[in-house]
């Protein structure tokens, strides 16, 4: 209902309303120059009817070309602040979404992938627009309306009273009529959402679905949502398409109404010309005006679909708190008697204790589904445990904002995201380090090679350029070393290198890590060579701890995964 | 600004794919072109009223015959009009909406079928943008502004075709006008379109980093990324707005020049015909209709004027969107269909680049015998991933063949191709559906049986297992995380489920921990027993146990060894 889509969007409008107060003010002086320049009609028309000399019409016609130019200024500044206050309204809008997207800590209140941009491009388009054409051509629209029966009232009560009437019955059964189809706009949206994310995926799956030989499969699949959309669309067409010609049709018949009782109604007296003339032009300009309306109401329920759509995207996720960091302690990462359960209900971790102290370098490892994915979360503040405290460098990571813990914390996976812009965005995005330190980390990764080969070095565009997977490892390295955190972690950070560049890239770490605290979550055997504490994960637990040394020989498990792993 | 020009362009690049739509067209255009000419009679009726009118004054008598058929006239066009009209809208709607369902499906195909090398070389966010923003626009063009523009210019045509039939003399003084409207809105619209390209290419920046946002969503909070992305999201914003006021307001300036120049009309108009008037050339009445006429073409005019900025910006949607669809689709290879393969592979002096950039593979040539398990592996960059590519035939080598057994691929067809191969890629691409569906996607032949062997195989039962809906579990690519490891398995089971004759694992079990890893291998040495089996890894764990290996350096073949059974 109204209110909700007020609410949606007032927070966005309110800055504005000095600017909209003056477009409406400039409006209506508008419609006021526009009566009369139709006004001015009546004695050019009354004179030339009655035959009078020509140059005094003329006179009359400079008047009213002088009163046009004047009013087509008055249109053209309020069409230029229109658009510039539903493009700034839009702007911000579209501001609030990414911002809340970008707050949220994962997407999981989208429906679906598309959904914001969606929002982004057609809600937002859909407001502005409308914004757009209220203050623009709307606005007027109730001024010239009230003049004009105004001016009616003036020449015959009984025709003023009739057409404030129509005018009314045309505004409430098309406002009746087009709120009815405010839930199918929903369900067209959203089928429409459906349908933008089964094309995405299949841009994201092209190779594998060639490779499977899919096309057909997912053609079927396809036709399942676009025949849904399809429906939506001609139900739409369906309900509302004798609407919008409704009114002109009705303001006709009505005018045929009027002259037929006007002539009537005619006892004997004497009708000017020109009154008769004046009110055929304010009946085109009511017919004009009020054509207008149904195209109003028909975007309202649109409107309204939009305005909730972009509230519910733009809500912030939840504000933390900022804790205080303990620093008195010894460990980076200490957790006590910590459980989780996934969201899958599955308890992943199960009465652990870790302690992992400032400036070690240490490894976790154990078998799939152990729960080192999971404890890595939890270090990242991407997850909070069930029970227990986990804490940060002294930060309980229940009570603080991620974000703090993230400040501190780098992390490196195995692959990383290339965003639209040049190498240098890439490695550095929050731009804190000059080329010569982004530089010297790629080089003691080995990863400078590669940039010095490239025609345009740090400045090449990554948005083409399609890197292979030891490359892109290199990426995800180097963009977590130039981060100035005190804690680096890096899962599976080898993967997709050969064991030269492997060893090359830890050496590299150790180097420009030293001092900070290290933990590796891998099954590398030089890694864990390289660290003076394993943390052995298997059940959810930590199984057992220590040097690698100590455990190869007490933990036969471990052995075995060892034994497994000697290149 | 002629109409044929404009007939012609628009919808011809349509006829190739959707037949002659302008054919299909012209029946209700037609109609629509009879309705307008009752609307336009309407105020020639009202004209009649009013002379009645006035002519009562000067004589006796009301002639009530002529008023009440002139009424039913009039009533009679409405009634007409507004059937025709709105009948014409609505079939309009739904050809439109049929042609937009079809160009959807055609969407589909060709995402699904264009030669990878093509998909590739369009961005993901550059293609999800024509998709969600030029898709809805080709829309408008075809069911609304088409025949908006269409049905103003005829409109105002027949108008003016009126009014030279009624008085050509008073026709005559209005036409000298009229170029100015035409003039100033030929200008002013020419200045537009450059803004409107602009205007389009920020909106489709928008999309893109909002679809960089929802992929990239893990990566930004990891490393505290969001003011640095919202910053740069900020750059396409600002650009966006401002491409949007620049267009708006210039195409704002049009209505207020149109007006003054309709105005300047009007007295002109006026001027000469009250000289007419005054010299008994002309009738009261006939003026009277004659000045309606005058203020009634205004609108059409204004319509068609404007209508073209929006077409413009249409047309260059639809030229996006056909230039998908107009895409080729990759060949295919005929072949007996259902053939079965032995598995044996050869590759003969294969060379190979992608589209611009330098030569990847230099002339390499091997044999893999069936049943033979052969590992590739190499540096990184050095060609592994693009052998398994043109394996898969998703490129064509540049010279040189690629066979199974002593048959090149380009003479298999796709099916069969998509039948013998199943394949793991290093990005496992999971869709929107159940488990159960991602792993046996398009092969409704796979049984229960089957799938239950290869789970025990890939170990995915034991993750599975503790899910509360099991294989029915709900999952999804982009918008809620699955760890790697899960996503590998589910693209290894996929692969094996199919049984197929040759397997590829493109380091496909990296990122496993060693025991999962030995465990994994050990079954598919058993299950595909007799049959192809192709690794492509750097780990030299893995590689090991292969019966060969080959190893690639930087595009050539260093060497082709049986793996040391020792290690």
């Amino acid at each position: 209902m109204p209110s909700e889509y007020k609410r949606g969007l007032s927070p966005y409008i309110r800055p504005y309303r000095k600017s909209i107060a003056g477009v409406l003010l400039i409006q209506t002086a508008g419609a006021f120059l526009q009566v009369v320049a139709i006004s001015l009609l009546k004695p050019i028309v009354d004179s030339s009817a009655e035959g009078y000399d020509a140059v005094y019409i003329l006179e009359l016609g400079i008047i009213l070309l002088a009163v046009t130019v004047l009013y087509g200024v008055v249109i053209a500044s309020a069409s230029s602040l229109s658009s510039r206050i539903s493009a700034s309204i839009a702007a911000d809008m579209r501001r609030g979404v990414i911002k809340s997207s970008l707050k949220n800590q994962d997407l999981g209140n989208l429906k679906t992938p598309t959904y914001a941009m969606t929002c982004l491009t057609g809600d937002i388009s859909v407001i502005q627009e409308h914004i757009f054409q209220t203050l623009r051509t709307y606005a007027p629209m109730p001024v010239l309306l009230a003049l004009m029966s105004i001016s009616t009232f003036l020449i015959n009560f009984n025709v003023g009273l009739v057409l404030v009437l129509a005018i009314l019955l045309i505004s409430l059964f098309t406002l009746i009529f087009s709120s009815r189809l405010t839930r199918l706009y929903q369900a067209r949206l959203e089928s429409m959402d459906n349908l933008n994310s089964s094309l995405r995926e299949k841009i994201t799956g092209a190779k594998t679905i060639r490779a499977y030989g899919g096309a057909d499969y997912e053609k079927e699949k396809f036709e399942r949502v676009n025949g849904t959309f399809g429906r939506y669309n001609k139900l739409i067409v369906l309900k509302s398409y004798f609407i919008p010609l409704f009114s002109t049709a009705f303001v006709w018949l009505f005018l045929i109404f009027v002259y037929m009782s006007a002539a009537l109604d005619y006892s004997g007296r004497v009708i000017p010309a020109y009154s008769l003339v004046l009110f055929m032009q304010f009946t085109t300009c009511i017919v004009n005006t009020m054509s207008l309306i149904p195209y109003l109401c028909l975007i309202l329920p649109q409107v309204r679909v939009s305005a909730e759509r972009i509230a519910e995207t733009s809500a912030a996720g939840k504000d933390y708190g900022r804790a205080g960091a303990d620093e008195s302690g010894d460990y980076a990462v200490s957790a006590e008697n910590v459980e989780f359960v996934d969201r899958f209900g599955r308890k992943t971790i199960e009465n652990m204790d870790i302690s992992i102290p400032k400036g070690t370098v240490s490894t976790v490892l154990g078998p799939n589904g152990s729960g080192i994915t999971e404890l890595v979360d939890l270090i990242l503040a991407f997850s909070v445990p069930s029970s227990g405290t986990f804490r940060v460098f002294g930060m309980n990571t229940a009570e603080c904002s991620p974000e703090q813990i993230r400040e501190r914390v780098a992390y490196s996976g195995n692959h990383s995201n290339i965003f639209r812009g040049n190498l240098r965005f890439n490695l550095d995005p929050a731009g804190k380090n000059d080329d010569a330190r982004i530089m010297e980390v790629c080089r003691s990764i080995g990863f400078s090679d590669y940039i010095e080969n490239l025609p345009d070095k740090l400045d090449s565009d990554m948005s083409s350029r399609p890197m292979s997977g030891g490359q892109n490892q290199m990426l995800a390295l180097a963009r977590c070393l130039l981060r100035d955190a005190d804690m680096y972690i890096f899962g599976d950070s080898f993967l997709s290198l050969d064991e030269n560049s492997a060893r090359n890239a830890l050496n590299g770490i150790l180097r420009l890590c030293e001092g900070k605290t290290v933990l590796f979550a891998q099954h590398d055997p030089f890694t864990a060579e390289a660290s003076q504490r394993m943390f052995f994960i298997s059940g959810g637990k930590v199984k057992s701890y220590g040097s690698h040394s100590e455990l190869a020989s007490e933990s036969p498990a471990y052995a075995e995964m060892f034994g497994k792993a000697v290149r | 600004m002629s109409l044929g020009f404009y007939g012609k362009n628009i919808l011809d690049p349509l006829r190739e794919y959707y037949g002659d739509l302008g054919k299909r067209m012209r029946p209700y255009i037609l109609l629509t072109m009879f309705s307008t000419v009752a609307l336009s009679l309407i105020p020639y009726v009202c004209g009649q009223f009013l002379s009645k009118i006035i002519n009562i004054s000067e004589s006796d008598g009301l002639d009530l015959d002529f008023i009440i058929n002139i009424s039913s006239v009039g009533v009679l066009l409405v009634i007409f009009w507004y059937v025709s009209s709105t009948h014409c809208g609505m079939e309009l709607n739904k050809m439109a909406l049929d042609i937009c369902k079809k160009i959807r499906t055609d969407l589909n195909r060709k995402i699904t079928t264009m030669p990878t090398g093509v998909l590739e070389s369009m961005s993901a966010g550059d293609l999800t943008s024509r998709i969600v923003t030029d898709l809805p626009a080709v829309k408008d063009l075809i069911s609304r502004d088409y025949m908006a523009f269409f049905s103003g210019s005829l409109l105002s045509l027949l108008i003016l075709l009126v009014m030279i039939l009624v008085s050509p003399v008073l026709a005559l003084s209005y036409v000298i006008t009229m170029p100015a409207t035409l003039i100033v809105s030929r200008i002013i619209s020419k200045k537009s379109a450059k803004d409107y390209e602009i205007q389009k290419r920020m909106l489709n920046d928008i999309d893109a980093e909002m679809s960089e946002i929802v992929s990239n969503h893990r990566e930004i909070k990891t490393h505290n990324l969001e003011s640095a992305i919202l910053e740069k999201f900020e750059i396409s914003n600002r650009r966006f707005t401002e491409a949007k006021v620049n267009s708006e307001s210039r195409s704002g300036l049009i209505p207020p020049l149109a007006s003054v120049a309709s105005n300047l009309g009007y007295v002109v108009t006026a001027v000469a015909g009250a000289l007419m008037l005054f010299n008994g050339m002309l009738d009261l009445g006939t003026f009277l209709a004659f000045m309606i006429y005058v203020r009634l073409i205004n609108g059409p005019v204004l319509i068609s004027a404007t209508t073209v900025d929006r077409l413009r910006s249409e047309i260059t949607s639809l030229n996006r969107i056909l230039e998908i669809i107009g895409a080729p689709e990759a060949e295919d290879g005929s072949s007996e269909p259902d053939s079965s393969y032995k598995g044996k592979i050869t590759f003969r002096d294969v060379r190979f680049s992608y589209t611009d950039a330098a030569e990847v593979l230099h002339g390499i040539s091997f044999e893999v015998s069936p049943g033979e398990i052969v590992a590739i592996s190499g540096p990184t960059g050095s060609g592994k991933t693009t052998i398994v590519s043109l394996l898969l035939r998703f490129y064509n080598p540049s010279s040189g063949e690629v066979l199974i057994d002593d048959i090149n691929i380009k003479n298999i067809s796709r099916r069969d191709l998509s039948r013998t191969i199943g394949s793991v890629m290093q990005e496992p691409w999971i869709f929107r559906g159940t488990i159960r569906e991602n792993i046996v996607y398009n092969r409704d032949w796979i049984t229960e049986d089957d799938l239950t062997r290869a789970m025990e195989v890939t170990g995915l039962h034991r993750l599975t297992g503790n899910l509360p809906q099991g294989l029915d579990t709900a999952v999804d690519n982009d918008l809620l995380s699955l760890p790697l490891a899960f996503k590998r398995m589910i693209a290894m089971t996929r692969a094996i489920a199919g049984e197929p004759g040759i397997l590829i694992l493109d380091e496909a079990l990296s990122g496993l921990d060693p025991v999962t890893e030995s465990a994994i291998f050990d079954g598919l040495k058993k299950m595909m027993s007799g049959r192809t089996v192709i690794i492509v890894s750097h780990d030299r764990r893995l590689t090991s146990q292969a019966d060969r290996i080959i190893s690639l350096n930087d595009g050539n073949i260093a060497d082709q060894a049986r793996s040391d059974p020792v290690l």
